[in-house]
């Protein structure tokens, strides 16, 4: 059942020297990644994101809640604060901290090591400098806000839906921020760059860039590109993650102002 | 990476200096400092400056058995360590995090970018394989560990040569140096990493602080490049808001300093092995002209002197020995193991080559 690539309509592109060619083979065998009509093994095209549902005040003893069903990928944001830091906390800003854990049923294995392990802490510290830059820290000094997320369902990345839902348990919580944080990754497969990459996705040894923005103010907080990936291919894959982090932003927005619909009776 | 303490006069004057795009120590806003790589003896050892920031790395091999899903392939680890004296004005529990940061930078730079071909350090498919391991000692820190530490990865590796082994069936022999040649490892090509500091909002850049600029940037930006102009990896780290233009600003300075760097590492460490070339491989076995009488009787089972090395596997590996760690190899019986010749202590490393050589006579049990 293998299909040929689909390289007819694009030109080769031929830029990377023999030994060090970037990889474009799947590694799934008999099958490709985008099929011939052009549709992605989940039925999307490579510039649709996944389906994207959120609901707020989930958590009611918590300042702000959100609970963000992003193609597999379920989780829990929640967010107390701001509050009396320690004695011992910044004069001027407050302090921003995360903690990130996993429920043992999240992924296909049940998974023994649930907090404290290498990826919970590198993501801890990504999400807390993001936010530490992102958040409107002067207007509460000396005080301390505390972000807490659980992935109750995980497919692959788990980096970017976090800061999403983040970004909207803020705003539930009222905490004033420069701007919505959005995520995604970019993955490029045979030729094409497929925005929101799933778990299957994730796995192919395909280059790969995840890109967290802030849409209207147009800055990039955090870039993390972890494979070999030539010049210009990158700068397609970074446009792309622009795009895809646009799309995401409207349908936050949007979720945000139904949230203000319902809660406030306003038509 | 912020240390707690920075008065405001040193402040006020490096922030001042880097308005009017000039630095203290009188570099330009796009120059590194200057580099100074050393080689010892042992292969694999490399010490690197980078102005006074000093890393040094050493690279070690073991046969293990390889992963499942990847039964051809070797392993290669990085493992950077850090005292606290270098980082004596962070934070306690911050200086666990900056360590973890920047090991997590190296190795995703080495290992996914596929720098080495792992395919090559397999010695028998699904069941023996190299392991490469690489340890970094930061021993003064000036600002910019990374780049230094990169550096210091990419030319132990390239410096490194692995022992020769030969399979006859089931069984493997793995040869010293004395006796074969050790061949260098394969490398596709050298990711290098170069440092961008930003400060004041993000609107001034800087490449390769020192240890005050570093300890007032708002953040960082790591780019990998190779001279293929392909990017191996970027990392943001810090209270950083970039915009498209700088990052790409960015990737052009940094293609260019990562082009100097590429034909500099590559020259030095060939300029090394063409003066050291003739005097290790002069004596080829006089050394080893007793061993080998017993060796050639029987190569499938090692011989009566080297038993009790093969009986106690708890000899731990220790990262200085250019040894084959004889730990997590499996059917140890159907190994036959020639003694390294080229143990080398490394407080040895201030006498000539050819002193160590005969000296590793006398070591030798």
């Amino acid at each position: 059942m293998s299909t040929p690539m689909d390289t007819s309509s694009l030109p080769i592109k031929n830029k990377s020297n023999q030994l060090t060619s970037t990889l474009t083979t799947d590694y799934i065998a008999g099958s490709d990644l985008i099929s011939i009509e052009g549709y992605r093994q989940d039925g999307r095209k490579p510039n649709e994101l996944r389906h994207f549902r959120v609901s707020f005040n989930v958590v009611p003893d918590a300042d702000g809640s959100c609970y963000m069903e992003h193609g597999n990928c379920k989780l829990l944001a929640t967010i107390y604060g701001p509050y009396e830091g320690e004695s011992r906390s910044n004069q001027e800003q407050a302090i921003i901290t995360c903690d990130f854990s996993m429920t043992s049923y999240c992924v296909s294995e049940r998974r023994l090591r649930t907090f404290g392990d290498m990826k919970s802490q590198r993501l801890q510290m990504a999400i807390q400098r993001v936010f530490q830059q992102a958040i409107i820290t002067e207007t509460y000094p000396k005080s301390q806000i505390d972000i807490y997320l659980k992935i109750l369902q995980s497919d692959g990345n788990d980096y970017s839906p976090c800061v999403n839902a983040t970004t909207l348990a803020f705003i539930n919580a009222g905490i004033p921020m420069k701007d919505f944080v959005c995520s995604s990754t970019v993955g490029y497969i045979q030729n094409k760059c497929i925005i929101d990459l799933n778990q299957q996705e994730e796995q192919q040894k395909s280059p790969q860039l995840t890109l967290t923005i802030m849409p209207q103010r147009d800055d990039i907080v955090a870039l993390t590109c972890e494979s070999r990936v030539h010049h210009d291919i990158y700068n397609e894959m970074l446009d792309a993650a622009t795009r895809a982090n646009l799309q995401l932003f409207d349908l936050m927005k949007q979720a945000v102002i139904n949230q203000l619909k319902t809660v406030l009776h306003v038509l | 990476m912020k240390e707690l303490i920075c008065s405001t006069i040193e402040r006020n004057v490096v922030l001042k200096c880097i308005r009017d795009h000039k630095r203290l120590d009188l570099r330009t806003i796009d120059e590194t400092r200057s580099i100074n790589i050393e080689f010892h003896a042992h292969p694999g050892y490399v010490s690197v400056t980078l102005g006074q920031t000093h890393v040094i790395a050493q690279a070690s091999c073991r046969i293990t058995k390889p992963k499942e899903s990847r039964a051809s392939e070797g392993h290669i680890r990085i493992h950077l360590d850090m005292s606290k004296i270098p980082l004596i004005n962070l934070e306690n529990w911050k200086h666990q995090e900056f360590v973890q940061e920047l090991n997590g930078i190296l190795e995703q730079n080495i290992r996914h970018s596929n720098c080495l071909d792992l395919e090559s350090l397999c010695i028998n498919s699904g069941e023996l394989v190299w392991s490469i391991k690489i340890d970094l000692i930061v021993l003064n820190n000036c600002g910019n560990i990374l780049d230094c530490a990169n550096i210091a990865t990419l030319c132990s590796l390239y410096h490194f040569r692995l022992p020769e082994v030969s399979v006859h069936g089931s069984e493997i022999r793995v040869y010293s140096s004395t006796e074969r040649r050790a061949r260098p490892l394969r490398i596709l090509h050298f990711p290098i990493n170069v440092l961008f500091a930003f400060f004041i909002d993000g609107h001034y850049t800087l490449i390769d602080p020192n240890s005050d600029e570093e300890r007032l940037m708002d953040g960082f930006f790591s780019i990998s490049m190779n001279q293929h102009k392909e990017i191996c990896g970027i990392h943001m780290g810090g209270k950083l808001g970039l915009k498209k233009e700088q990052v790409e600003l960015c990737k052009k300075l940094a293609f260019k300093k990562v082009l100097e760097l590429t034909d500099r590492i590559r020259q030095v460490v060939t300029d090394y092995y063409k003066t050291i070339e003739p005097i290790t491989h002069a004596q080829p076995s006089i050394i080893r002209i007793d061993n080998d009488e017993d060796e050639d009787d029987d190569s499938s089972s090692s011989s009566e002197s080297e038993d009790p090395v093969l009986i106690k596997p708890e000899i731990p590996p220790s990262p200085i020995e250019n040894n084959v760690s004889l730990l997590l190899m499996p059917d140890l019986d159907n190994l036959s193991l020639t003694d390294d010749v080229s143990t080398m202590i490394a407080t040895n490393v201030d006498k000539l080559t050819s002193d160590l050589e005969n000296d590793d006579e006398h070591d030798n049990e």
